[in-house]
């Protein structure tokens, strides 16, 4: 079986095509993140503008690549939310105009559910039930996945995602967008225990987050530094950040391992690239006999194989969309 | 067959054209979605005309200037359909095929398209021949200009389009030589959509699916506001 998926959610264009779900024969990725860069963050008009232009180019690729034909494909998914408004309508039309247009089921997907099914392609061995934390520039979740199509959303984040404090703090410093990669490569060399950063909502089995305490007392240290004429060292500041972050994120999901009982936990999502946050959870994992899986790091990104992936499981159990769908800017994750 | 999709506005209308019978033309102006109501309208005339899909051979879109995303629905749409079926598709741009409700005018067609802060999209076209020439090309400009503009060349002037209701007493009251369409006239309707591209396709003047994009003659404000702030062009 072969799906078709476009994901347009936020400054990726992306077309895949995937084999009986696990099997990615095609991933086509048109980045928009060195244009984003000179904004200092992501355009939601120029993001819709480049979607438009690349759609098309990226659904050929990605079924020149997978060597499949347009009446091969036996469904199509496509992101819907959540995500910049603008920026899935593009993605939604096409999905819907070719789902009418050769009579194949239309799936929309859910952006975040997809992140979490990165993993399944990262890893065939890789079944529900587990546990997974979702971080990403827009998002902080834990989720309880029961089963392909039954989730429970354990607890999210009130104010920031952890990407988005990852984003600013890199900003204020003066590092170019998006700013995750650089604050990991800078806090390498960094003392984590040179400043203190609060934690919030740290009580046990409270699955909730909340970063922007810890965004503004970043953002405040700098200022105060810079204030006082003092050069303040950028590897401690983020090593500190990052180590803030980590500490808070591994906590929590080992708290909501133990509440849900889960043997695997799954990370998911932009930050899930971060090498401090997977070294953490690797150890503890290991440490307290949790299976660890994380999706390798092409696929920790937004990309369309993670969308064709979930559409698949969708698809299995007959749940598709109809030619009405619309964007979803704040859909929350869902069960059937 | 030709299929014919016009979102470019509050107005979602979508049409059939076929060997010069308008097979099929439905236009709707109720405030909906275009995400949610464009492919249920093309799904659902073609069921009412009985047309079977594999009888659209061209589909024609209108490219704006307009809404921006109404115009990315409208375009994101077609070129999956052109893709899908192999089938040519065509661009026009929006005023000209407005100005092909007026086909045969003895007036001047003036397309004011809203384009936000007392702005318009404002063009100007005339009928001669029974060939569409254009007087003046799409250009941004205060309402207020364009009618100064129009005033004082002193031809009759018939207005169309959403730019015009933002400034509809000034035209009214503006100059004898100046109207307002009715309202069949005065919104884009996908029929004479269809008709501005036929004129094209028999030229076999078509574009790629892959490359078409909306013409939005108005880069984006974060645009603008870079090449303010670092007083140099802006390559993206």
């Amino acid at each position: 079986m072969y799906t078709l998926a476009l994901e347009t959610s936020c400054d990726e264009t992306s077309a895949a095509v995937i084999q009986n779900g696990r099997i990615i024969l095609s991933n086509i990725i048109s980045t928009q993140v060195p244009i984003h860069r000179k904004f200092g963050g992501v355009v939601p008009e120029i993001a819709s503008r480049q979607h438009i232009e690349y759609v098309m180019p990226v659904i050929q690729e990605a079924l020149d690549t997978a060597q499949v034909d347009l009446q091969e494909i036996d469904h199509i998914g496509v992101t819907y939310g959540p995500g910049l408004v603008g920026a899935l309508l593009v993605g939604v039309a096409a999905a819907k105009a070719l789902s009418f247009a050769l009579d194949k089921p239309l799936v929309g997907v859910n952006h975040m559910e997809g992140h979490i099914f990165a993993n399944f392609l990262s890893h065939p061995e890789l079944e529900p039930p587990f546990l997974a934390l979702v971080v990403s520039g827009g998002h902080t979740q834990l989720v309880q996945i029961k089963d392909y199509n039954t989730f429970s959303l354990l607890g999210q984040t009130r104010d920031d995602a952890a990407g988005e404090a990852f984003d600013k703090i890199a900003r204020v410093m003066g590092y170019p967008y998006p700013g995750g990669p650089q604050i990991d490569q800078l806090a390498k060399t960094g003392d984590p225990e040179a400043i203190i950063f609060p934690k919030a909502l740290h009580e046990k089995n409270n699955f909730e987050f909340s970063f922007s305490g810890l965004k503004s007392a970043v953002l405040n240290y700098l200022h105060t530094e810079e204030q006082r004429g003092n050069r303040y060292n950028v590897n401690n500041v983020a090593a500190s950040f990052q180590k803030t972050v980590v500490e808070t994120l591994v906590e929590k999901t080992m708290d909501a391992a133990a509440y849900c009982h889960a043997e695997k936990i799954a990370v998911a999502g932009g930050v899930s690239a971060n090498s401090a946050l997977a070294e953490a959870m690797e150890t503890i994992c290991a440490e307290q006999g949790y299976a660890f899986y994380r999706p390798e790091p092409v696929l920790c990104t937004d990309n369309g194989a993670m969308i064709g992936c979930r559409a698949y499981y969708m698809a299995l159990e007959g749940h598709f969309a109809d030619l009405t769908l619309n964007a979803r800017p704040s859909l929350a994750i869902t069960s059937y | 067959m030709l299929l014919a999709v016009e979102t470019s506005s509050l107005v979602s209308s979508v049409a059939l054209l076929h060997d010069n019978i308008l097979r099929a033309e439905l236009t709707i102006q109720a405030k909906l979605t275009h995400s949610e109501q464009l492919m249920p309208h093309i799904a659902d005339m073609l069921e009412k005309a009985s047309v079977q899909k594999q009888d659209i051979d061209s589909i024609a879109v209108s490219v704006g200037p307009g809404s921006f995303t109404g115009l990315r629905i409208g375009l994101a749409t077609a070129k999956g359909l052109s893709f899908a079926w192999k089938v040519p598709i065509i661009g026009i741009e929006t005023p000209v095929s407005m100005a092909w409700n007026f086909v045969g005018a003895a007036a001047r067609i003036c397309v004011l398209v809203d384009a936000q802060k007392g702005n318009v999209y404002a063009s100007v076209y005339e009928w001669s021949q029974g060939e569409l020439h254009v007087i003046m090309p799409v250009c941004i400009m205060p309402l207020t200009k364009i009618l100064d503009i129009l005033e004082q060349q002193g031809k009759r002037i018939v207005f169309c389009g959403d730019g015009i209701t933002v400034g509809h007493q000034k035209i009214q009251e503006g100059c004898p030589l100046f109207s307002i369409a009715p309202p069949t006239m005065v919104i884009p309707r996908a029929g004479s959509l269809a008709m501005a591209a036929l004129v094209r396709l028999k030229n076999n003047d078509i574009d790629d699916c892959m490359t078409l994009t909306p013409s939005y003659k108005r880069r984006s404000e974060a645009e603008v506001l870079w090449e303010k702030k670092h007083g140099e062009q802006l390559c993206l």
